[in-house]
Parts: structure tokens; sequence; C-alpha cells
């Protein structure tokens, strides 16, 4: 039993890595644009069959097909806000909120009409697991891990070393204040949710690079992504690394001591939990 | 078209019959081919959660146990990004067999990782999921080599079966092409031996057309002019013979089973 525990643990802390990837994203467009963007599990979608096209229908090798998930996403997603919730901005967060559910089911099923609902492999070869003891992790686990790690490495760097990375923090903290100081929100909020929505698009394909990418790959994450986020707390980026690895060790224990029948209520109730006790997640609203 | 129990469980009254096996009769056939084509006895079942799962799982299990078998039931959320933990238990149960009961989509992620477990045993499910399309999704030819699938067949060969390939020009009808073309010649057989051409006829005399002895036949034109004629007839038809319990399932369906070879669905048998 131990050793199944500390596997499961292991398991949830590569796929709490993953989770990271899209909770970074929806947790900087929320303290960006103040709005939480369901539509980010589609747009892992997106991602996730961008980055299968490119790898599989375009022979490209896994970093090229990181960068068309990433911009493909990132694009998807920056034509979303143009085109769909930006026009709603003066109803207020609800109504976006609202229009960016709309959003995910629009295309989730513009990705059903382009690529049928067959679930379809990465063009890597599946390799066996490597053993220590009692425990296993498979290569593929493991580049993944690395991948996650290395984007989050290159977000920190970005977000605290750019000007514009400074100007996204700012504009997180305090919009005003940060226009009054020369930042223009309407660019930084154009780059934030690009890079927001590409982040979800990379978590889609390092998902779909495990297992397969079909129309549901992101859909399967949303309720965790947001658990993590809203457990970190919305708008903090270290918040949603950390709840996402949370959530992903508590969902993997959760195979080993519940039903599986509970495992959403495990993403509810930490959403119910948190927004009851600590409204405002572990780590505030600030982000960076 | 429902496998589900419950369905003729219901208080119907006898107005019930159908031609698609229920969960009792696949769990048991699943169970049965495991047994086979393993050799041992210790089968892991997985299956996501379905109106299904717990009955078909019962009656697998009550087939393992006749021949002193061991089998476990881990239930699954299709809807898991990974199933690594999940593989992980049945790796830890050291099953001869494991059945992967799911979709395409969650089977696809489990082959994906029973071949990095290592998994050396068979691996079974239904037809539905470990198809072409399977192979084609978990992308490696030999994380899905061997594996078998099995379906509901239609008496395939059979008079029945040959008429329905002819009717709707296909040279392999699927099954439930095969049990339409039944159900239809059954409530005619059944109002032309009842007399009476009413529901309340085809659910008292359906029995008496479809199985306990008489002249074969398999098909309605057939059947009528042995019924004119004074005959008994015993309806054998494309779906297969059509016997039905007194709740209204079938008593036997024929199963098609095929396995992965070379990446290439293969036949095994239909029996």
């Amino acid at each position: 039993m131990v050793s199944s525990i500390i596997q499961a643990l292991l398991n949830g802390l590569v796929s709490g890595t993953i989770l990271a990837v899209p909770a970074i994203g929806f947790t900087a467009i929320f303290a960006v644009l103040r709005y939480p963007n369901f539509a980010i599990g589609s747009l892992a979608t997106i991602g996730a069959y961008a980055g299968w096209l490119a790898n599989v229908r375009l022979g490209w090798p896994l970093e090229a097909s990181f960068g068309l998930a990433f911009v493909g996403a990132g694009i998807a997603t920056l034509a979303a806000e143009w085109l769909a919730v930006r026009p709603l901005e003066k109803s207020g967060a609800l109504m976006m909120a609202i229009c960016s559910l709309a959003v995910g089911i629009v295309l989730e099923n513009i990705v059903r009409f382009a690529f049928g609902n067959e679930a379809r492999g990465f063009n890597v070869p599946l390799m066996r697991d490597i053993r220590f003891g009692d425990l296993r992790m498979s290569p593929q686990q493991v580049e993944n891990f690395a991948v996650a790690l290395l984007l989050m490495a290159l977000l920190w760097a970005a977000l605290n070393l750019t000007r514009m990375g400074r100007a996204m923090r700012a504009t997180a903290d305090n919009p005003d204040l940060a226009r009054l100081k020369g930042v223009q929100p309407g660019t930084v909020a154009a780059i934030t949710v690009l890079v927001g929505g590409g982040l979800a698009g990379i978590g889609g394909m390092l998902v779909a690079l495990d297992t397969a990418a079909d129309p549901l790959t992101g859909f399967r994450l949303i309720l965790s992504v947001f658990a993590a986020a809203v457990l970190g707390g919305l708008g903090s980026i270290p918040g949603a690394v950390l709840g996402a690895l949370i959530i992903g060790m508590v969902e993997e224990l959760t195979v080993l001591l519940l039903a599986p029948n509970y495992r959403t209520a495990i993403g509810f109730a930490v959403i119910l939990i948190v927004l009851t006790v600590r409204p405002s997640g572990l780590f505030g609203e600030r982000a960076g | 078209m429902s496998g589900a129990d419950s369905i003729t469980q219901l208080p119907h009254n006898g107005w019930l019959a159908r031609t698609q096996p229920n969960t009792t009769l696949q769990g048991r056939k699943f169970a049965e081919f495991c047994l086979e084509v393993s050799g041992g006895k210790r089968a892991f079942f997985m299956m996501p959660q379905t109106p299904f799962t717990q009955s078909t799982f019962n009656n697998f299990k009550i087939a393992y146990d006749k021949v002193g078998g061991a089998t476990e039931l881990l239930i699954y959320d299709d809807k898991k990004p990974s199933l690594r933990t999940e593989v992980d238990q049945a790796m830890r149960y050291n099953a001869d067999c494991i059945f992967v009961g799911g979709y395409l989509t969650d089977t696809t992620v489990l082959l994906r990782d029973l071949f990095r477990a290592g998994f050396k045993g068979k691996i079974v499910g239904p037809g539905y999921s470990i198809n072409q399309k399977l192979v084609e999704s978990v992308g490696q030819p030999e994380a899905t080599e061997g594996a078998y699938g099995m379906l509901p067949s239609p008496q395939e060969g059979s008079n029945g079966w040959k008429k329905v390939a002819d009717l709707i020009k296909q040279a392999s009808p699927d099954p439930f092409s095969c049990q339409i073309y039944d159900h239809i010649n059954l409530a005619i057989l059944a109002m032309a031996q009842a007399k009476d051409a009413s529901g309340q006829a085809i659910r008292d005399t359906v029995r008496a057309v479809s199985q306990g002895g008489g002249e074969k036949v398999d098909n309605a034109v057939d059947g009528l002019k042995a019924i004119a004629a004074g005959r008994k007839v015993d309806y054998d038809g494309a779906s297969g013979p059509c016997d039905f319990t007194e709740l209204g399932d079938i008593t036997d369906v024929k199963f098609r089973y095929e396995q992965v070879k070379a990446g290439k669905m293969a036949l095994v048998r239909i029996a």
C-alpha cells in the first residue's frame, strides 16, 4: 500500500506539473482581464491538435510542434477574445465568463468537424517505463515534466526580467496606476491572452503526448485547472502552480481511496472549501 | 437495442422481448473467452462508470468463480486525463488477463499505459473499442498487438444473414440491421400464428413461432406458407436463433472474436 501511495503521488506530481501550464494561462488571463476564461479547456484541445498536425501530418519534431501548439492556441484565444468576449466587456465579468463557456463549446465542435471524434496519437515512440523498485515512471512523463518546468522558468523570467513582463504584472496589480505609468493596457491584454492561450495549448499537447488527442482532451482538464487556480488564488501565478500540484496529487490519490464517481466531486469540493474559507486562495490575488 | 439487464427486469408483463444480448450473457461470454485465451485464472476487469459496469462484472466474476479463478474490478473515471495510477493497480494484481471494457478514447490511454508498464498477459475487450481505429489511435503497433476484441455477432453465413446482405446490399451486414430484420419477421409470423394483427397477438404468440421446435424458417414468406399449411415453425434469423427466455432475453447469441495481428484485425472465429 505504501508503494501504491508513493506511486500515486509521483503520478500526481507529474500530472500536476502538466496541469500547472494551462492553470498559469487561466490565472494570467484572469489577473489582467478580470474574468475566468472557461474556453481554456477547448483552447488546450486546439493546442493538442495543432501540435498533432505539426508532428504527425507535417512531420515536425516535437520542439517545433510545441511551437505550433502555442501559436495555434494563442491565436485562437486572441481571436475568441476580440470577436466574442471583448464586445461584452461592458456587461461585466459574469457575461464574459458565460460567453467564454459558449466559445469553448464552439471551438470543441470545430475540432470535431475538422478532425473527427477519433483519438489521435503523436508520432513518438512509446517507451517502456523506468523502474525504481516498486515504482515506475515513463520517459514521456519525465520529458513532459521537464517541458512544463522549463516553461514555468521561462515565464518567470519573462514576467520578472522583461519590460513587458513587468507591465503585465503592473496591470494585474493595479491597472489604473499602470496606465499612469505609460503602460498600454490594450497591448498588455493582447499579449496576456496570447501567452495564456498559448500555455493552455501546450498543456493540451503535453496531455495528448502522454495519452492521445481527442476533442475532449481539454474539456477533461477544465475542472482541475479551475480548481487549481482557485486553490492557489485566482490571479496568482505561483498559486496556480502550487494549486495544480496539490490537485494533481489529490486526484491520483483518490483512485486508491475513493470510488471514481467522487473524483469530480474533489474538484468541486476544493473550489467550495476555498471560496468559503479563504476566497483569496493560498496566494491571494497578486500575480507574479 | 439496449443490452442493459435492467430493461427486461422492469415489470413489462411479457410485452418486451429483445434480440440484443443482455449484460449477463455478455459478461459470461467475456469471462469464458478471457479464461480460454489467457490459460490462467486471474483477471483484472477495468471499466468506466456506466449503468452496466457492475452487472457485466458480476457475471464475469461468476464465470471465473466457477473454475476457482480470481477477479478484481476497477471502475475508473474515463474523463481523467491520465490513467497511470489505475494501470498501476492493474499491474499490482498480477493478472494473466486484463479485460478493458471502456470506449475507444480511454481504451487508447489504457493500452498505451499497459504497454509502458510492460504488461505481458492477454488483453481482451469489446469490439467497439478494440478494433482497427484503436490500432491507429494508439499509434504504436506493439502496444495493441495480440489484443482481442469481441462483439455479439449476427449469424454469419446463415440463410437469414444472406437475405439481409442482399436486402441492404452489404457484404457483411451489421448486427443491428440483422436484428431489425428478425423483429419484423417475428412480428409477422406471430400475427399469422395468432390470426390476429395486434400487439396482444405478438405478445402472446411470439415464442410459439420463435422456438420450441418445428419447421426451421428464416423469413416471413416461408413461415407464412408453413403456418397456412398448419405446420409449427421455429424461426432462426439473421441475428441468431431468436429463442427468448420468459423475461424476454435471448438465450444465446454468437460472438465475433478478433485479434490484432501485425497491426490488422484478424478474425479468430465466430461462435
